[in-house]
């Protein structure tokens, strides 16, 4: 079976640090794979080659056995790669239903003429936009501006932006950092509804701190250390091993 | 009598401040989402009245010589997005405002070129060639005040666009998060050269408007360059309203200024004094509004958040 997305031998280097280092990643169609790792594990660069934003040295990304290296992020988030950002990635001055308008605009794949089109009095794109924020259990605070929401609410309201194209791809970049307990847990459930949707939700690469939240959600759990990867496998077995014991997990989680 | 005097400066002061409305709403816009100091945006606006100029020659339509214009200028600002300034903007402003200082010398050097070193002379279109009464025995030319009233229908136009239309509601967001408009899926650089061209078409439109009061010159850009600067910066960087109210503003401040505090100064100082101070105070004066602006807000009148 084809892995829905696969990273060959990607490596990149940053001046004398190797950041990649030569890793392979391969994430079935429906699984949760989340990426672990100490700080400066690499993480975050191959959440970026995989989305296009971080040009890889050397290696190769298949989206669905076809090759997406050379594209940018555009191109792959229309072939079907939506993520979320590290640091919330939303318009802060327009307001939750603005912003996921804008994510529904650019999933129409408008062209410029379209582009000329009224917005704000379309119904039909008003209602696609209040249903991604349904999605996610924000519909209350269609109308509140972005910047003014709540941390967790923004979070909530980039992965509905994310999800507007019914994405084949998610990659997540540690969706519960800077939420509190509550959000977070909240964060945990929104994602396990989001795995479970019907017809099958997107793939998703989770990069996350918390390891409550990785070990909620993760089929498989990759483990990187100075760009490697030092293992890669089911939660308990990645949980057990002692080769990730030595190098991240420690003793808070004997 | 000189409430008519005040009520004619401010109408010609209103007029600069379409014209420098046009010019800063495509270099906001340019500066707010692509982060790119142009200072080729005056010689935009000289391609304008050359090319409204020549298409006059044409065609001998007023009307058809500004369409022209303003559609061959865009296309010329997406060929020079396309070859010139797209490697620019992730480099620092330093490097923007050199290689477009070498587009305002090419752009100069190409003008001459083509159409010579002498200026050109665009008639006042003949159905505006005339004055209009604004107050019984005030008469104001039609032709400005038709400028005036372009000036504010593009402003409405440019206004629905960015707020209403599908293409403002990606040209905000460009504005605020490039990253995630890209990671959204669109595609930046289309959107990028459809602004750039925006921008070029109403420069355009300001120059081909300009070039019957004006003259039609290598160089003509410049001027008005240098107050579309102080407009932007005072109206708040990537901000369509603060440019429509830093403009109106900095048209008003300069014609005022110029024609009423050499003679205010006057009242104040000996007649000598006056006359030597007085022009040099009141072309110093749109900075000092600039000054006092920025003392107060220092992002200016409207800034645009980003982030």
């Amino acid at each position: 079976m084809t892995p829905r997305l696969r990273a060959r031998g990607v490596s990149r280097r940053f001046g004398a640090l190797v950041a990649v280092d030569g890793v392979e990643l391969d994430v079935m169609s429906g699984e949760v794979h989340a990426v672990i790792g100490p700080n400066g594990a690499g993480k975050s660069t191959l959440l970026g080659i995989l989305a296009g934003e971080v040009r890889p040295d050397a290696g190769e990304i298949f989206l669905d056995g076809q090759r997406v290296t050379g594209l940018d992020t555009a191109r792959r988030a229309r072939l079907g790669m939506a993520r979320s950002f590290q640091v919330t990635a939303i318009v802060q001055d327009l307001t939750a239903l603005q912003n996921a308008m804008l994510a529904v605009i650019a999933a129409e794949r408008g062209r410029i003429p379209g582009l000329g089109r009224p917005a704000m009095a379309d119904p039909t794109l008003l209602a696609a936009a209040r249903e991604a924020l349904r999605a996610v259990g924000i519909e209350g605070a269609a109308d509140v501006a972005a910047g003014s929401l709540a941390h967790g609410a923004q979070r909530q309201l980039e992965l509905a932006m994310a999800l507007v194209g019914r994405p084949r791809v998610l990659l997540l970049d540690e969706p519960t950092a800077g939420t509190g307990p509550d959000e977070g847990r909240a964060m945990i459930e929104l994602l396990r509804r989001v795995k479970t949707t019907p017809g099958g939700g997107p793939s998703m690469v989770l990069v996350e701190h918390d390891l409550d939240a990785v070990f909620a959600l993760a089929d498989r759990i990759t483990v990187m250390a100075q760009g490697r990867v030092i293992a890669c496998g089911p939660p308990e077995a990645v949980r057990t091993d002692p080769l990730v014991r030595a190098a991240y997990l420690g003793d808070a989680h004997r | 009598m000189d409430t008519i005097l005040i009520l004619t400066q401010a109408l010609n002061g209103l007029q600069l401040g379409v014209m420098l409305f046009l010019m800063a709403a495509g270099l906001t816009l340019v500066f707010g989402i692509m982060n790119l100091i142009n200072l080729a945006h005056g010689a935009l606006y000289m391609a304008g009245a050359y090319l409204a100029a020549a298409a006059y020659g044409w065609t001998g339509s007023f009307l058809a010589a500004v369409a022209l214009a303003v559609a061959g200028t865009a296309a010329l600002g997406a060929a020079i997005e396309l070859a010139a300034l797209r490697g620019l903007y992730r480099r620092d402003h330093l490097d923007q405002v050199l290689a477009t200082f070498g587009l305002i010398l090419f752009l100069n050097e190409a003008a001459r070129l083509v159409w010579g070193p002498a200026a050109l002379f665009v008639p006042v279109p003949a159905a505006l060639a005339h004055t209009v009464a604004i107050l019984p025995g005030v008469p104001y030319p039609a032709y400005r005040l038709a400028i005036i009233a372009v000036g504010v229908a593009v402003a409405g136009g440019l206004y629905l666009l960015i707020a209403r239309t599908r293409l403002g509601m990606l040209i905000r967001a460009g504005a605020s998060n490039r990253t995630m408009v890209a990671a959204l899926g669109v595609d930046v650089g289309l959107l990028y050269t459809a602004v750039f061209a925006l921008g070029a078409g109403l420069a355009a439109l300001a120059g081909a408007m300009a070039a019957p009061i004006l003259s039609v010159e290598p160089g003509m850009g410049e001027p008005i360059l240098i107050l579309t600067l102080v407009v932007i910066v005072v109206g708040g960087i990537g901000s369509i309203r603060g440019a429509f109210a830093g403009a109106l503003l900095i048209g008003c401040v300069d014609t005022i200024g110029r024609a009423f505090l050499p003679s205010m100064l006057r009242a104040v100082l000996a007649p000598s004094a006056s006359a030597a101070v007085g022009p040099a105070l009141a072309s110093m004066l749109i900075y000092l509004t600039m000054a006092v602006v920025l003392a107060l807000r220092p992002r200016g009148l409207f800034a645009a958040r980003t982030g």
